[in-house]
């Protein structure tokens, strides 16, 4: 496919900025509730983007049309809509001088996945439904769903990158609902990499299946909690979701140059010391990390990015138009979701450094505080207060773990909670393997790090 | 010559793409087959940082087919017209691994080919420049109107769009549609203060309705953006909250609506399973399914699998009177397809509301809010178990209203129960707004919500 893009481009005019990404995406999805097969899709879509820059504007297009002619008249049609747009901008778009990638860039595991009959992905999934189900006589009714990406991506542009990459992303989700007494309760759990089936079951499939019952049914007689401002220890899903949501879209570039909170911090402290925040295309630490990718959609490596070190506020993410504006080298953190999307800044793999303190030391000297686990969802806000969702929640009082509540919603300032920061613990886990990311197109990303300890605001029950 | 751009000259090879599908389905070994297909062409300017990011002209065909063989269900999509072969024979490979479902199969229709559409020519014409100066304007109009305002995404498009859909049991139908469609994304800074985001939108089926409507949302995000400066710390008490229609919908109705989803009641995960006939809202509340459209936007007379779609109460002052089927679920539940199958080519069917409308009460909206002391949930960040119906998150862009007066708050989050504040609903408004043409809701009084503030 390089070659046609290549051929495609071959003669165009030399004053333009031209930009193709082909882009074939399939897409599995199989469902099991009660022991059936409720859905199974394969959806396919492939064709290729095209992104001209013109008199310092942008044109985008995209096609279906595979053939040499096809993607010929894509570009003529973004280089059309550059031209109309040339005169109407007040600052003309420059892109950053980069290193451009050249070569294969696949990640391990594609040929595993794609290789995989139909009917062993269905055996996986009717497996872990019949284990949440069959847990206890308390599980009401079960669902476990398979998902899996294969994705060819080429890119040619026409300062140089020269581009093709595969990768795979299996994800497993397991879901349980309790009931007793006339309460229910309902748990998900998920798992989810870039690379093969050995990588995505590090932890053995049962185990997750068991997790989403065994929560769901001790949650059925857990109390809401009472809300408030408090100490609290957050699992490395949490931390991923506060790095994420609440760090990472305020440093986005894009972001910054609209007026995030975190607009002329550069320099600053913002976080407490223990503090070190990164985005890196590689999977740090542990492999497998859902967000991993070696170039971005601009054929920019895609390199770790050190957001605050030390508590101070180092740099933001950034593509290629971004990074002429502040200055600075692209990040590689230029995403598209699939072909007919136009590359955005995106986080890939998000995460704090691990600290020195173990989670047992951690809880044993916490006199008054809550244990909190499992991501549900979360969101952020400009002004940098943020939400999100915990499936679990447990009170911990002088230095012991206690009382089980149900999971709660936490918010706060994301800069404050950082500087509230007193513990960092040694363990380290990706956790957000299976979650996407959303800013007017999904992306994958993971997210993770160590256990912290913190104050934020929980939201409980008022009576 | 045809207009290429026009959707109704797609309409006639896209049926004939469909069963040329389904007559490859059954030479693959099919028993039934039913291939839905779409061609959309799609023009967006849009606005970056308060600045023109482009334009973009995207345009694709994507195929969706389902077959049932000897009994067992498959499905497939896959995009561009040459991908038809290959979705049919994934659909039939993931059918062979399927083992057998009683209820599979497809919509029985006449034969006759059900035809519509809904086309505004001027939307046909449309050039991308005047897309682009439109939204230019639109936008220095309302950052002139306050400089504390910044935009960081803010799109104007039109989208021209022809499906069909066809089956090996007599469905036949197409339809041609277009709309335009404009929203803005962003939030008031002042100093060193930033407020929360603020967002808002529609959609017209008219570009004679674009200016007004447009004016309307730009007016909404101004004023959720710019009054959510200075906001402060909230109060902890149970109590009153006011969902305007956007939060009414995302926080209560969509979820209310969603327990009525025949595929939930099936799978055990609605309340609302053993509920016909019964209570489930307060006698004010009316909810119903306008599955032909709302005023200004009419949709295609069929639904995603072909069935004739219908406008029934889904919730009649407050007593449950419908639920949603598809073909699937009606023949689970041992009934007939209630028309309302949703989705594209894309997913297989599933059933849903396609457009919906709340009763409007007879309270004005500046009395609902006046009545006591209340919060105002311009914009609610959480999350909601649909099974139980616990919702938990945070009020963003809200006020604290109290004795006449109206405030700022930051850090406040809301809990309770999707299905117990149906039946808490103390006042419903007079006015309603028409959102995106999909949902006619009004703004919703709620008592006994747990408030606490930071």
């Amino acid at each position: 496919m390089r070659d046609l893009l290549k051929t495609a481009l071959r003669g165009d005019s030399p004053t333009d900025h031209v930009e193709l990404r082909y882009h074939d995406k399939v897409f599995r999805s199989l469902t099991v509730e009660k022991g059936k097969l409720e859905r199974s899709t394969t959806r396919r879509r492939q064709g290729v983007g095209v992104r001209v820059l013109r008199n310092g504007s942008w044109g985008f297009s995209a096609t279906d049309d595979l053939s040499v002619q096809g993607v010929r008249r894509a570009i003529d049609a973004a280089r059309a809509s550059a031209g109309v747009t040339a005169g109407m901008r007040s600052e003309a778009v420059e892109l950053a001088p980069a290193t451009l990638a050249v070569g294969d860039f696949s990640e391990p595991g594609v040929d595993e996945v794609a290789s995989r009959d139909l009917d062993s992905r269905v055996a996986l999934v009717l497996e872990a439904e019949r284990l949440a189900r069959g847990a206890s006589t308390h599980i009401e009714t079960a669902s476990s769903t398979y998902n899996e990406i294969v994705s060819h991506k080429a890119i040619v542009t026409s300062d140089g990158a020269d581009v093709s990459m595969r990768l795979a992303r299996p994800e497993l989700y397991v879901s349980a609902v309790a009931s007793r007494d006339g309460s229910r309760m309902q748990v998900n759990e998920s798992l989810g990499v870039t690379g093969g089936w050995d990588c995505l079951f590090r932890a053995p499939m049962p185990q997750l299946a068991e997790k989403a019952a065994r929560t769901a049914i001790d949650l059925l007689s857990a109390p809401h909690p009472e809300g408030g401002r408090a100490t609290v220890i957050l699992s490395p899903a949490l931390v991923g979701l506060l790095v994420h949501e609440a760090i990472g879209h305020t440093v986005e570039a894009d972001f910054v140059a609209t007026g995030s909170v975190a607009r002329g911090k550069l320099g600053h402290k913002v976080a407490s010391d223990l503090i070190t925040l990164c985005d890196a295309g590689a999977s740090s630490y542990l492999p497998g990390a859902g967000g991993t990718i070696s170039v971005d959609d601009e054929g920019v490596f895609a390199g770790r990015t050190v957001v605050i070190e030390n508590g101070v506020l180092k740099s933001y993410l950034h593509d290629r138009q971004t990074a002429a504006r502040f200055g600075v080298a692209p990040t590689g953190n230029a995403r598209a979701w699939e072909y007919a999307d136009k590359p955005l800044i995106r986080m890939r793999n998000t995460y704090l450094e691990p600290g020195d303190t173990s989670l047992e030391e951690m809880i044993a000297s916490t006199s008054d505080g809550w244990f909190l686990d499992g991501a549900r969802n979360g969101q952020a806000d400009a002004t940098g207060e943020f939400m999100f969702g915990t499936v679990t929640a447990r009170r911990i009082r002088a230095g012991r773990l206690g009382e089980l509540v149900r999971g709660v919603t936490v918010t706060g300032n994301a800069f404050e909670v950082l500087r509230s920061v007193d513990a960092v613990s040694s363990e380290f886990r990706w956790d957000l393997g299976a979650g996407h990311c959303g800013k007017g197109q999904p992306a994958k990303v993971d997210a993770g790090g160590p256990y912290i300890r913190c104050t934020a605001l929980l939201g409980g029950t008022q009576d | 010559m045809a207009n290429h751009r026009d959707p109704r000259s797609h309409t006639d090879s896209l049926l004939a793409l469909c069963r040329q599908g389904v007559d490859l389905a059954q030479r693959a070994g099919a028993t039934d087959a039913e291939v839905c297909a779409e061609w959309a062409h799609g023009v967006d300017a849009k606005v970056q940082q308060n600045d023109l990011d482009g334009l973009s002209d995207t345009e694709e065909t994507t195929l969706g087919v389902r077959v049932v063989v000897d009994g067992r269900p498959g499905f497939a999509t896959a995009n561009g017209t040459r991908s038809l072969a290959q979705a049919v024979e994934d659909a039939v490979a993931i059918a062979r691994a399927t083992a057998p479902d009683p209820w599979a199969g497809f919509v029985v229709g006449t034969g006759e080919v059900m035809a519509g559409a809904h086309v505004c020519d001027a939307l046909v014409d449309w050039a991308s420049p005047e897309l682009a100066r439109r939204l230019m304007a639109a936008i220095a109009e309302l950052r002139g109107s306050d400089a504390r305002l910044t935009i960081d995404t803010a799109e104007l498009g039109v989208s021209r769009h022809a499906r069909a859909v066809a089956s090996s049991r007599g469905v036949a139908g197409t339809w041609a549609g277009t709309h335009a469609h404009g929203q803005v994304f962003g939030m008031a800074v002042d100093g060193d203060e930033v407020g929360s985001f603020a967002y808002d939108g529609d959609a017209v089926g008219s570009l004679t309705d674009l200016d007004e409507a447009l004016a309307a949302a730009f007016a909404r995000f101004s004023a959720d953006a710019l009054g959510a400066l200075g906001a402060g710390s909230g109060e902890s008490f149970r109590g009153t909250v006011i969902l305007p229609p956007t939060t009414a919908s995302g926080l209560l109705i969509g979820h209310a609506v969603g327990a009525l989803n025949g595929s939930g009641i099936r799978r055990s995960r609605s309340p609302f399973a053993d509920k016909m006939g019964e209570r489930v809202g307060v006698d004010t509340l009316t909810v119903v399914e306008e599955a032909q459209g709302l005023a200004g936007h009419p949709l295609a007379p069929f639904d995603r699998e072909g069935a004739r779609r219908q406008r029934r109460p889904l919730i009649e002052n407050g007593v449950m009177k419908g639920i949603l089927l598809d073909h699937y679920e009606a023949t689970a539940a041992g009934t007939r397809s209630t028309g309302s199958a949703l989705g594209g080519p894309s997913s297989a069917p599933r059933p849903g509301a396609v457009a919906l409308s709340v009763a409007a009460g007879d309270t004005p909206e500046a009395d609902l809010i006046a009545a006591q002391k209340c919060v105002v949930v311009t914009r609610f960040s959480g999350s909601t178990n649909p099974v139980t119906g616990d919702f938990s998150g945070v009020v963003k862009g809200g006020f604290l209203v109290e004795g006449g007066h109206r405030r700022p708050i930051k850090e406040t989050t809301i809990s309770g129960n999707v299905y117990t504040a149906l039946e808490a609903i103390t006042g419903i408004s007079a006015e309603r707004r028409l959102m995106y043409g999909q949902q006619l809701l009004p703004t919703l009084r709620v008592a006994d919500v747990s408030i606490t503030a930071g």
